[in-house]
Formats: C-alpha cells, sequence, structure tokens
C-alpha cells in the first residue's frame, strides 16, 4: 500500500534516539555497567513493539537518509540531532545496515553497542573489523552490511526516474483542483474541497518519503495567474517546511490545505489586474490587497465553522500580515500569528520571488530570493521558521543555476538532508567543463576525495533568466 | 489510490462458493460489531465478545482464502464478483458510507491485527456517529472522513482504493502541456557556457560564493524548545475562537458600509450556527464583540454602529431565542449554565423572548436558568415580566412570581394580589414566598390573608413569615381567629404555630389575651377543644417567659381543669421554676 506509515517512523525516531543514549553510553563503560540497565530496557521494549510485525527490524543508510525498513526517517527538529549522529557513525565505520534478529537479547545489543562505539574509524576497513569484532564476540545478532556507495547514486536516479511520473501527476491534478475550486467560486456554484485534500494528502505521502521530486517542481513557472501553479509551488514548499518542523501528518495536510489555498481570495479578481505587466495603480493594489480578508469571507460563507476551512482561511487571511504584523489588511489590535500563517507568508514570498509575479516583474534567482528574504527575517518572515526554511530547500534551492569549480554548469537537483551540509547539494550537470550539453548525469556535492577535500564546489550562481533558461524543464 | 471504477460480475463457475459464503459472514459480524459500538462502552463485555468473533471470523478467513477484498458499490459490497452485503438506507449501509467518500475496494490482509480492526471499527463508527439522522454532507464529512481517518492512521493489512482522482485526468494532462517550459536553445546554453565559465578564469580558483555561514541556519535549542511550544499550542488550538477572531479583526478595520454589513452577516451565520450547537460559550463572544464596536471610545463611524445596534437585535431576535428551546432541552447542566452570561449580555429587548421560552422548555434546570436570566435582565426593566402576569397558564405564573420576588421591585406586590386567591396552590406559595421577602406594610397585609388559605402549609408559612417580620399589626388579626369557632377546627399543630406567633409578636402584651384561654369551664365530660387551645396558650406563655407569663403560668397552675394545671406546672418546672 502506498503512504507513508507516521507511527512506524515515529517508533523508528524514537529506536534512534534510544540507540543513540545507548551508543554514547558505550563509549565511557563496558557490556555490564550498570548505566545501561535504564536505556537498554527502553531500546528494548521498542524494538520488541517492532518485532510484533516484522521478523528483523533493520536501521539502513540510503544516501544521507535513515530509514526503519522502508520507512525514511524524517529529519525534523526533533530528532536532527540524534538522526545525524546515526547517520555520521555509521559512515564512519562504512555500516550500511544494522538488522536487529527477533530473539535478541539485551546482552548482545549491549555488546554491539560497545563494539560500535569503540572502534577506532581513523584506521582503514571500519567496517570488515567491526565484523571481525563482532565474530571474536560470538555476536551473530545483530547484523551489520556494508554501505554502499552505489546506493546513493542509485537512489539519484531513482528520485528522478521512478518518483517523477507520480510526483508530475499529483502536481499537476493538484493544479487542477485548485482550479476546479477557484471556477466554482467564480461561477457561484457549490465548492468541494474534497478532492483537493486528497492530492494533499497524496503529496503529504510523497514528501515525507522524498521531498526532492516535488521540491523540483516548484520550478514550473507560469506567468499567468490562472494557472495556478504558484498555489501548488506553495503548497509543496509549506509540506518541505511543515515537515522539518515536525508536523504529523493530519496537520501536514492542513498545512498543505491552507497554503494550497491561500490566494482563494483572487477568484474575484479580474484577469487584466492579476496578469497585469506593468505596475499596480493605487485602486488596484486596494483590490490585491483585499484578498486575504476575501479568502475568509469565502471560506466561511462556504463551509461555516469548519475545521479544516477555518485553518485555510487563517493561513490565507495572514500571509500578507508579516512577521511583524507591518503588512497587510492593517489590523487595529495586535495579533499572535499561527505557525501556518508564518509558514505561507515565507513560502508565498519565495515562490512569488523566483517567479516574476507581484512582488517583482523581474525573477529572483533562488539563492537571491533567499538571500533577500534572509535579510528580513525578524521583520516580515519568522527568523526560526527562516532557519528551517533554509534548512528545507538548501542554501542553494533546488532549481539554482551554479557554476563548478570544474568549469561544469549544472542545476542543483536535490538539496543535502543534512542540513549542516545545506551547501552541498546534488547537481545535475547541463554542461560538460567543455561546455557540451550533458544528458542526466548528477554529482554530489558532498562528495569527498581521497585527501578528505570536497571534489567538487560552487563557484558562481548564475542567474537563468539572465539567460532566458527556464530550468523547471529539468524538473519534468 | 487507483481504481479499476467498475468490476464485472464474475460467473458462477469463476469463484469460490465457500469464500463468498465466509465473506458474507465477515460482514454481517462486521456490521452487527459496528453497531456494538454505538451502543456499548469499549470495555463492555458483550462488545469485546463481538469483536473477538469478527477478529476470529477475519483470521480464519485469510487463513483459508488469503486477503479479502470487497469492491464497494453504492448499496452493495462484492466478493470474488458476488454481493456479499446489500443495505439500501442511505443512514445505516456500509456500503453507502464507504462510497460516498470515494472508496472503491476495502481490503483485510493476512497478518491483520485485532487493534487495527478496532481503530478500522472506530473509523467507520465514528463517521456514522457524526453523520446520524442525515444525509452525508461534504461540510459535514471532509474534516474526518473515512480515506482521511483510514489515511491517518495507515493500518498495514487493511487496504483501500479510493475513486480515482489521479488518473485519466484530462486537465492534469492539458495542464502539463501548457506548463512544459521549452528546452534551452544551444545557442542559450552556449552563451551561459561562454559568459560564466570563460570569462574569468580567475573566479574558479574562489571556492564558494556568497552565502551566510551554514552556522547560521543552526537552530539553538532555545529556538527550538520555543518552536516546539508553539507546535503543542497550535495543537489545542480552539477553531471557533480562531475563526472569531479573524472575523472581528476584520470588523474592526471595515469602514465601507457594504462590505461592513456583509462581514455582520457572516458573524452572523456563525452565531447561529453556534446557538444551535448550544455553545454558548463562544456565542457569547459574539455579543461582546458587538458591545465592543458599540463603545464610543472605539471611535467608529456612526453609521457602521448603527448596523451594528441592528446587528446585535437580530441575534437575538425572538423567532431565534424562542427556536432555541430544542437546545435547550438536550444541555448538559455545565452547559446550561453558559447560557446565562450569554443571553444577559442582549439585555431587556430579550425578556418576552425569554418568557415565551419559558414557556416551552422541559426540565427543572433549564427553567431555573431562564427565571435566573429574567431575574437578570428584569433588573433593568421590570415591566415586561409583570405585562405578563395575565397568563392562563399556572407554570408560567409561577415562575414570573418566582423572578419578580427576586428582583424585589416594590411594585411587584399590587400585582400580585390578585394570585392570592389563585386556585393552583403552586401559585399561591409563590406569591407567598414573595411577600416573605417583601417588608412592606402591603405586603404583611396580604400575608395576613395567607392566613385562611386553604392550604396548611401556606398558612403556617404565612404565619412565620409574619413573625419572621416582626408584623406586630398581625396580633389583632391573630387575636381574632383564635376566638373564632373556625380556629376549634384546626389542627393542633396549626394552633400551636397561631399561639406561637401571639406570644413572639406580643410578648408580655399579648398575655392577657393568651390567658384568657386558660380559663376552660369545667365539665363532667372531656372538652378536648378547650383543652386543646389551654395548652396552646400554656406553650405560648412559657414561651413568653416574662415574670408576667410566670405569674399567668402561676395562677393557671390552681386553675380547676387538670389538663390547665399539668400544663402549668410543666411548663414551670421547663422554665427551671418551683411550683
Amino acid at each position: 500500500m502506498y503512504g507513508y506509515d507516521e507511527d512506524r517512523a515515529e517508533r523508528g525516531k524514537k529506536l534512534v534516539n534510544e540507540l543513540v543514549i545507548l551508543l554514547k553510553t558505550a563509549q565511557i563503560h563496558d557490556v555490564g555497567n550498570l548505566a545501561f540497565d535504564q536505556p537498554i530496557e527502553k531500546f528494548h521494549h521498542t524494538l520488541g513493539l517492532l518485532f510484533k510485525n516484522d521478523p528483523e527490524v533493520t536501521l539502513s543508510l540510503e544516501g544521507d537518509s535513515l530509514f526503519l525498513g522502508e520507512t525514511k526517517l524524517k529529519i525534523d527538529i526533533d530528532g536532527f540531532t540524534n538522526l545525524m549522529f546515526i547517520i555520521e557513525e555509521m559512515k564512519k565505520r562504512e555500516i550500511g545496515a544494522i538488522v536487529f534478529l527477533r530473539g535478541i537479547n539485551k546482552r548482545e545489543v549491549i555488546t554491539f553497542c560497545v563494539i560500535f562505539s569503540k572502534l577506532d574509524t581513523n584506521l582503514p576497513d571500519p567496517f570488515e573489523r567491526s565484523q571481525q569484532k563482532m565474530i571474536q564476540a560470538h555476536l551473530s545478532n545483530p547484523e551489520i552490511e556494508p554501505y554502499q556507495e552505489t546506493k546513493e547514486k542509485d537512489s539519484i536516479d531513482d528520485i528522478f526516474k521512478d518518483k517523477k511520473e507520480l510526483a508530475k501527476q499529483t502536481y499537476f491534478s493538484t493544479v487542477t483542483a485548485v482550479s476546479e475550486v477557484m471556477d466554482s467560486l467564480k461561477l457561484k456554484q457549490a465548492v468541494s474541497l474534497k478532492r483537493s485534500k486528497r492530492v494533499v494528502q497524496s503529496m503529504v505521502d510523497q514528501i515525507l518519503q522524498e521531498d526532492t521530486t516535488l521540491l523540483g517542481l516548484t520550478n514550473l513557472r507560469s506567468h499567468d495567474e490562472y494557472t495556478y501553479n504558484h498555489s501548488v509551488n506553495v503548497c509543496i514548499l509549506a509540506l518541505a517546511l511543515g515537515q522539518r518542523l515536525g508536523y504529523r501528518k493530519r496537520s501536514l495536510s492542513e498545512l498543505g490545505m491552507a497554503a494550497l489555498f491561500h490566494d482563494l481570495g483572487k477568484y474575484d479578481i479580474p484577469l487584466e489586474i492579476l496578469n497585469k505587466a506593468t505596475d499596480f495603480t493605487p485602486d488596484e493594489w486596494e483590490v490585491m490587497r483585499g484578498h486575504p480578508i476575501m479568502s475568509v469571507k469565502e471560506l466561511v460563507r462556504l463551509k461555516g465553522i469548519h475545521e479544516m476551512a477555518v485553518k485555510v482561511a487563517i493561513g490565507a487571511f495572514e500571509h500578507h500580515l508579516n512577521y511583524d504584523l507591518s503588512g497587510y489588511p492593517k489590523l487595529a489590535t495586535k495579533r499572535k500569528l499561527s505557525l501556518v500563517g508564518r509558514i505561507v507568508c515565507i513560502v508565498d514570498c519565495y515562490d512569488a520571488l523566483t517567479a516574476s509575479r507581484v512582488y517583482s516583474r523581474i525573477p529572483f534567482a533562488p539563492d537571491k530570493a533567499l538571500r533577500f528574504m534572509l535579510s528580513r527575517s525578524g521583520k516580515a518572515f519568522d527568523p526560526i521558521l527562516m532557519k528551517l526554511f533554509v534548512n528545507a530547500i538548501g542554501v542553494f534551492p533546488i532549481g539554482t543555476l551554479v557554476l563548478l569549480n570544474t568549469k561544469e554548469i549544472g542545476v542543483v537537483a536535490a538539496s543535502n538532508p543534512n542540513p549542516e551540509k545545506g551547501d552541498r547539494p546534488k547537481i545535475r550537470v547541463i554542461l560538460d567543463p567543455s561546455g557540451n550539453e550533458c544528458d542526466e548525469k548528477y554529482i554530489d556535492l558532498s562528495e569527498e576525495d581521497s585527501h578528505g577535500g570536497f571534489c567538487h564546489d560552487i563557484v558562481n550562481v548564475i542567474d537563468a533568466t539572465k539567460y532566458k533558461i527556464d530550468v523547471g524543464k529539468y524538473f519534468l | 489510490m487507483l481504481d479499476s471504477g467498475r468490476d464485472a460480475i464474475e460467473k458462477e463457475a469463476d469463484y469460490d462458493k465457500a469464500e463468498v459464503l465466509s465473506a458474507k459472514e465477515v460482514v454481517q459480524l462486521l456490521t452487527k460489531t459496528a453497531k456494538t459500538l454505538k451502543i456499548y462502552l469499549p470495555n463492555n463485555p458483550i462488545h469485546q465478545k463481538f469483536i473477538n468473533n469478527l477478529f476470529e471470523k477475519l483470521e480464519t478467513h485469510l487463513q483459508d482464502f488469503g486477503p479479502l477484498r470487497f469492491r464497494v458499490r453504492q448499496f452493495e459490497l462484492h466478493c470474488s464478483g458476488q454481493p456479499v452485503y446489500e443495505n439500501m438506507n442511505r443512514l445505516e449501509s456500509i456500503a453507502f458510507r464507504l462510497f460516498v467518500d470515494g472508496l472503491r475496494e476495502l481490503s483485510f490482509h493476512p497478518g491483520l491485527e485485532k487493534d487495527e480492526l478496532i481503530t478500522f471499527l472506530k473509523i467507520l463508527g465514528r463517521e456514522s456517529s457524526e453523520e446520524e439522522g442525515e444525509e452525508v454532507s461534504e461540510s459535514a464529512a471532509v474534516d474526518d472522513d473515512i480515506v482521511t481517518l483510514l489515511w491517518e492512521k495507515h493500518l498495514t493489512h487493511i487496504e483501500y482504493i479510493v475513486l480515482d482522482d489521479l488518473r485519466g485526468d484530462q486537465d492534469a494532462i492539458d495542464q502539463s502541456k501548457e506548463m512544459n517550459p521549452p528546452p534551452p536553445k544551444p545557442q542559450q546554453l552556449n552563451a551561459v557556457y561562454q559568459q560564466e565559465a570563460m570569462s574569468d578564469p580567475a573566479k574558479l580558483l574562489k571556492k564558494g560564493v556568497e552565502m551566510p555561514s551554514l552556522h547560521t541556519f543552526k537552530l539553538t535549542e532555545e529556538e527550538v524548545s520555543s518552536i516546539k511550544r508553539e507546535l503543542r499550542w497550535e495543537e489545542e488550538i480552539d477553531i471557533v475562537t480562531e475563526l472569531e477572531g479573524m472575523l472581528f479583526d476584520i470588523l474592526r478595520i471595515e469602514t465601507e458600509p457594504g462590505r461592513f454589513v456583509e462581514v455582520l452577516e457572516i458573524i452572523d451565520h456563525i452565531f447561529e450556527e453556534l446557538i444551535f450547537k448550544g455553545d454558548f460559550v463562544h456565542a457569547r463572544k459574539v455579543l461582546e464583540f458587538y458591545w465592543e464596536m458599540l463603545n464610543p471610545e472605539k471611535g467608529h463611524a456612526e453609521d457602521l454602529i448603527s448596523l451594528v445596534k441592528e446587528e446585535l437585535r437580530q441575534a437575538g431576535n425572538p423567532k431565534r431565542i424562542l427556536a432555541l428551546h430544542e437546545v435547550l432541552n438536550r444541555l448538559s447542566s455545565e452547559q446550561l449554565d453558559e447560557f446565562l452570561p450569554f443571553m444577559v449580555l442582549f439585555q431587556k429587548e430579550v425578556i418576552p423572548s425569554v418568557i415565551e421560552l419559558l414557556t416551552v422548555v422541559e426540565g427543572m434546570k433549564t427553567r431555573r436558568v431562564l427565571c435566573e436570566i429574567l431575574v437578570e435582565l428584569g433588573q433593568m426593566d421590570i415591566e415586561p415580566i409583570m405585562s405578563r402576569l395575565n397568563d392562563k397558564r399556572w407554570f408560567v405564573l409561577r415562575n414570573l412570581i418566582y423572578v419578580l420576588g427576586k428582583i424585589g421591585d416594590v411594585r411587584v406586590i399590587a400585582s400580585l394580589s390578585k394570585f392570592v386567591h389563585h386556585e393552583e396552590i403552586k401559585v399561591r406559595k409563590e406569591v407567598l414566598h414573595v411577600l416573605d421577602t417583601m417588608m412592606e406594610d402591603d405586603a404583611t397585609e396580604m400575608l395576613m390573608e395567607f392566613i385562611s388559605d386553604p392550604d396548611l402549609s401556606n398558612r403556617v408559612y404565612a404565619i412565620k413569615s409574619l413573625v419572621k417580620k416582626k408584623a406586630v399589626n398581625g396580633l389583632p388579626f391573630l387575636f381574632n381567629l383564635i376566638a373564632t369557632n373556625a380556629f376549634e377546627e384546626k389542627a393542633l399543630y396549626e394552633k400551636k404555630e397561631i399561639f406561637s406567633a401571639i406570644a413572639k409578636l406580643g410578648g408580655d402584651d399579648a398575655i392577657p389575651e393568651i390567658s384568657k384561654h386558660l380559663e376552660v369551664q369545667w365539665s363532667l365530660f372531656k372538652n378536648i377543644q378547650a383543652d386543646e387551645r389551654a395548652i396552646c396558650a400554656v406553650m405560648a406563655l412559657q414561651r413568653i417567659g416574662s415574670p408576667s407569663a410566670v405569674d399567668a403560668l402561676r395562677k393557671g397552675n390552681q386553675s380547676r381543669s387538670k389538663t390547665v394545671r399539668e400544663a402549668c406546672r410543666k411548663s414551670l418546672e421547663l422554665l427551671g421554676l418551683d411550683v
């Protein structure tokens, strides 16, 4: 069955947190020490719950992501540190997977943790030495598997091939779902949000498993407001940020809906204003600035007291208010802005800046848009959410055209899931060092050479619009 | 989420009869178990038994036949192309419930756990209870529809297929074509290469580009805690308060009357929805907001203020208030407590409607709350309540009299006179209670009329009330009363109360009048009436207990009547005096 198993992911996060405590305990204590008593009890209990459904529990590394079986463990504010610790430590030991088999006892877990923790990772062949030490300790459970570099490469290919179709289908179905709602509003017909809700749920599942593909599609730009792809982009970006926050599926779905319909109140604005190529007149600005209130009115009129509609209305009402309430509508009293409103405010602005829309008729390059937004962090934007947003989309957001030190030119294809390596995304090379067009070649900027240095660096960010290149092409 | 949409009924030869029969039994048990969810608490043994039976049946089926798949039709469930369930009742049909939500296939898989089954039943049950009595409307079901709940729970061994929204979406295909950006032309790429990669070789040596350090984007522990607090806060937000807050924010800044009215109308709809849900806490906030808008210090334009006034009037229109009776009849005691602070915000204009409401509600607590509301509102204007004292229904009168008594306005007294002889004892009793609280002379006079009330308890209450009020002007009336033949007919208890009242009100001044009753004529035959009167008199003297009263008792101790003598002796003893 397709879908993200949230409870399993939560359990996985718990298992990782408990394993980290055990590993850290093992750094200073030997097997048999009382210090293990409490953490092993917890870890063993969590493991037991996971064994209920599966005879083996596998923590495996794929690229920079940790999986529990088939379920990717989310990097959110809650589990980030421990997740990164395990990923880094596994990589140092060249371990690709730790497989706990049903029946494992507490002593075996502790023995493994001690071997794992006390291994000198500066010496060569850490995986083989780990295996040897486990054999010496007669430890057959858990099992370990070697880390495969190729697996990471495979996963990049997977991202850009296997999941692309589903993501594209979802993306365009969402565009259609928004269009339907907006058209119904224009025609004063009954409005159903059910279909939108389903596509957002599908997006949530995809984002939780792997956010790169959908994020890539946010590079699709339409200069026509009528196509609503901005709404879909805002939805995807909001989900990516919400995921970092640790939102659960239900909250993500609500956030996604709020983001998708943040501009619902624009349904009544004439297209000639929406698509106006020149600056707005004061009257036109007034019409434009009325859309957050219009959204609230319409949603409440349509749905009354309806939980999801109210949440959507909150997002729509607040998304232009700004963090310091300096935006619009100008309120008479102070208001505590919701997280949803602050998230939509950030992602809406980002997508608007990077497209040729109302904020700027000339689109910003993604990195410039980020820089501009960072300069307004704490004023227009919530500073904490702004940080998380950068963590979610990377310092060089997906779609950024870059020049590498190797003279290769490429488009950022996937951000690095590890925020500490946020400046080392994955690049789809479009021109080789000689200027020849490349087909489906990817470079991971976090890849290191034999001296521990990075193989590639970004030396410049290129403004794609200057050359009239639409990077969206590389994500379809 | 894929769906073939429709399935052809398989030929008889193509399906396993035993499997279909087993599937039928599973569905039967499933529907029964889902029903028990509505009747019994989760820990109820009967409910547990149903779940266990269903789980066992499902396990056996999965073991014998593998995954159990149901195709969902509008009113039917099919297994292997054969109907295994049919129910045309939209409110009861499980198939319909699944169908309207877009579910087209539901399947149970080996490995199914009891917890998963219970969760599934809860989802099924929750949905049905929400729809009770009405057809599924999108607005009611879209938040927690079955698909959403199944999606959230992600039950590993219960799968579903939803009506395909993704496949064959021509609009989406058109959109994708429309938005398909053109590939960059070779000359464009060449220009990029020439200008960016070839123009400045020194740039290639410079590592990295100008960006803030990654450290800048790392969240501090304080920031993580702060955001976690916000997440928790957001989980607990009250959706109605948020909605109201937004609408109030909008109205506060709206200056154009047309748009102002538009928002007022929206608020009014919300208000109506709230009151008919019995949510008076949130409804009260609307009224409080209207009062805030009416505050001259807020500086709203006169025309807008008039609109708010009109809206406030509309919010409490008689039809709407009267329609609340059904809501009030089903509210809990706690919810009813919220009705008073809500209603008083309407002020006196709603008094007639509340009185009307009082005539139709059931339940003592509800009536009491309405009376309390009238008491509060009546402080502002008593006339609308007094004007309803012509109601023919005794229970209405009784409640109105109670309210008027609580208000305590002296104007009430005159209007009560017509009820002193009302045929309904409860009405008279209520009047009596009101008079009891009034210290005015005319209240006391009216009170004395109750001493002749047909009801003993009313009479005694009136007597006690006179004493409580120290109404000495009632003494002549009481003296006359004990002198009448009618007094003889009264029960000893009442006689005692009357003498006791005389003693308390009159004190020494009443002794001569009381003492008269110690003079019992000797008779060959026992005169019970005379004896009772004498005993009551002795008791009254004992209560006065003054030297004069003692003298009277000593005198009585010399009486030729044995009854009087003994009563007096006993009283003197009780007063601690030598006989």
